[in-house]
């Protein structure tokens, strides 16, 4: 790395268009995350056009901004009112809601912006440092690897089951069951499309998401009396402080880090990352009973494991040309208009570029950490709106937000019914975490299931077949192993007690 | 209901839906073609596996019901404790009053009407229905504060939607408008 090189990137970088398009793109994604409804994708889509009068570096910088702060926006609404703004922000629910039905919002969201931009710094340094090893690593992924990958993910299920694993994994087939619908894969033939055009393309993740967390508890609202809604939730004073942050930093490292190779690895995102990461956070700690019940380490592990991936999902885009994700996607197509390919090619002829965008990637974790802490303190006054005003509200949010996603009404028709099926798990204590984790990864998991054996022709032996496949599986083992350990473990505790 | 009874609901239904899924939703539901060759490839091997799965577990729920009732029977004294597993959340699991039961069928039926209502009256003013219905049932006193929530929010989204996000909300017989 010459002095020269660096000399030419910082000249690139160094520019008030682009020191303000990162902070535009960081605050744009910050609201644009906290819509539901509105993805990153799709604000990064929205601002795609107004890039292609600008300098490469400025556009892209700008796209990135987007990106990240809607990975973080997301985590907003998911922790004040149980509507993630993004599919990623889903696992940070199960912590950040109670905490703020506890008169804690605050707390859980200082938690998540500092976890986000810890995550996102972390995943910054990997992305400049490590480009060429994981790029490497992430190429030798086929589908028998993901397939033993996602079969590991799976075990998190067992994490967020709550109290019965067979809830758990019952609620896992009903996620499970609704990601199987739609066309086939291998045939194209019908799977309960049920005559039915609009369920073709499968159930929209957004709807689903939003009827299974957001509407059963606005419906519940309907079902408690008036009394208990007036204390639900409520801002708090008290936010997070330096040692909330010392005590929860293993989770955060350790969830940056998963973050970081999952994110390397194309077509994974946000989400698993998030739940693998809150699930080994439970695991390995002390009083894994709280968790779920509003346990602040919780939300962090959620929010790092989801915000590791926001630097290493341009690995893959920028080693090797290969976008990570959709949002990486349109990101490759920015590229392109501006007459770039990246891939190996762009690291020998246009280096200086590729350093200049890494230095407004690093400048971007301070601005997320700027937009949050000003973001924290006005939007989150929402938690102090009477309950009887704010569920409608978010209702009216939901309906347009369900809407919006495919301009479609059937969508709406998708998240009433989730909904539905949501409020009464609610009501029969049947968690609704494994479902989504099921809907999430079901498809992934069949997906490359049957293309691994296409690949082999049914020969199942294929799943064994290097030493990725062999590392995953021995982990199940052992994550089960453990699992039913502790399970045991617990159980005599509570014999004895 | 006690928990072990309603752990034996949870089981005998998961189990029964898993039945219905087997015999009938699949083969009803997922078209297999002639051609396939390896049973794991098949359209309805996924499925399938679901289903055996889904009535493993509500088999195992319905036995753990019936075990934990077994065990209040034999102690001959209500279930209280966590003897037969946590029962942290029943407090929610029942309604308080029956009027509670009619606002929440009230709230289910009232989502279906704006669902058929959006065609004919937009988005818009559907919103404006459901949240001057729905403030007015959780308790809004004032028709000021409900009038201006239900006119404000769906105006503001809808000016958002259309004008920043190019999304076309539906304005029903309203179109014209636009």
């Amino acid at each position: 790395m010459s002095v020269d090189l660096i000399a030419q990137a910082f000249q690139l970088f160094l520019s008030v268009d682009n020191l303000f398009m990162v902070f535009l793109g960081v605050l744009i994604g910050t609201v644009v995350g906290a819509i539901p409804g509105m993805t990153t994708p799709m604000g990064v889509a929205l601002v795609l056009p107004f890039t292609f009068s600008m300098h490469p570096v400025t556009g892209i910088l700008l796209l990135l901004g987007v990106y990240k702060g809607g990975l973080y926006g997301g985590s907003i609404t998911a922790i004040l009112i149980k509507a993630p703004g993004t599919p990623a922000a889903s696992c940070t629910v199960l912590d950040g809601f109670p905490m703020a039905q506890r008169g804690e919002a605050r707390k859980a969201l200082d938690m998540a912006l500092y976890a986000s931009c810890f995550a996102d710094f972390v995943s910054n340094v990997s992305l400049i440092l490590l480009t060429g090893v994981l790029a490497t690593f992430a190429l030798r992924f086929g589908p028998p690897e993901f397939f033993t990958l996602i079969v590991f993910s799976l075990t998190i299920i067992a994490g967020v089951s709550g109290d019965s694993l067979a809830k758990g994994i019952m609620s896992a087939c009903f996620g499970l069951i609704l990601a199987t619908v739609g066309l086939d894969i291998v045939y194209g033939t019908n799977r309960f499309v049920f005559s039915e055009v609009e369920l073709m393309a499968g159930l929209s993740f957004i709807p689903v998401l939003i009827g299974l967390f957001a509407l059963p508890e606005i419906l519940n609202q309907f079902a408690i009396k008036a009394e208990k809604r007036a204390t639900a939730g409520s801002l708090g004073n008290l936010g997070a402080t330096f040692a909330d942050f010392k005590k929860c930093f293993v989770s955060i490292l350790r969830g940056s880090l998963i973050g970081v190779v999952l994110g390397a690895i194309p077509g994974i995102g946000g989400s698993p990352s998030a739940f693998l990461s809150y699930s080994e956070a439970k695991r390995t700690s002390k009083h894994p009973e709280t968790f779920g019940k509003g346990e602040m380490e919780g939300v962090a592990a959620a929010e790092a494991g989801n915000n590791g991936v926001a630097g290493a999902t341009m690995i893959p885009l920028l080693a090797l040309g290969v976008p990570g994700d959709v949002i990486t996607a349109v990101i490759l197509g920015a590229f392109m208009i501006h007459g770039l390919r990246p891939g190996p090619l762009m690291f020998e002829q246009n280096l200086a570029l590729i350093y200049a965008i890494f230095m407004g990637i690093m400048l971007s974790s301070a601005y997320l950490f700027v937009i949050g802490k000003l973001s924290i303190k006005t939007i989150s006054r929402i938690a102090n709106i009477p309950n009887n005003l704010l569920y409608p509200a978010v209702l009216i949010l939901c309906i347009y937000g369900a809407y919006a996603i495919n301009s479609n009404i059937f969508d709406v028709l998708i998240m009433f019914v989730v909904g539905i099926l949501g409020f009464i798990m609610l009501r029969v204590n049947i968690p609704a975490a494994p479902f989504l984790i099921a809907f999430i990864l079901g498809p992934l998991l069949e997906d490359n299931f049957r293309q691994a054996l296409l690949m082999s022709q049914g020969t199942p032996t294929i799943f064994f077949r290097n030493e990725i496949c062999a590392v995953f599986w021995v982990l199940t083992v052992l994550s089960i192993f453990f699992m039913v350990k502790n399970h045991i473990q617990a159980k005599r505790r509570k014999q004895a007690t | 209901m006690t928990r072990p009874n309603r752990d034996m609901w949870i089981g005998a239904s998961a189990t029964a839906i898993a039945a219905l899924g087997w015999f009938a939703i699949i083969p009803f539901g997922v078209d297999v073609p002639a051609s396939v060759k390896v049973l794991a490839l098949s359209p309805d091997f996924w499925p399938r596996i679901i289903m055996i799965m889904l009535a493993g577990c509500g088999l195992t729920v319905l036995l753990q019901g019936w075990l934990a009732r077994r065990k209040v029977e034999i102690d001959a004294q209500p279930l209280e404790s966590a003897e037969a597993g946590d029962v942290s959340g029943d407090d929610i699991a029942y309604f308080d009053t029956r009027p509670q039961v009619y606002r929440v069928l009230g709230a289910l039926l009232g989502l279906f009407v704006f669902y058929f209502l959006v065609p004919f009256v937009g988005m818009v003013v559907g919103a404006i229905i459901i949240v001057l219905a729905s403030t007015r049932t959780l308790g809004v006193k004032s028709w000021i504060t409900s009038g201006a929530l239900a006119l404000a929010l769906p105006t503001v989204l809808y000016f958002f939607f259309t004008q920043i996000a190019y999304v076309p909300i539906p304005l029903g017989v309203f179109e014209a408008l636009r």
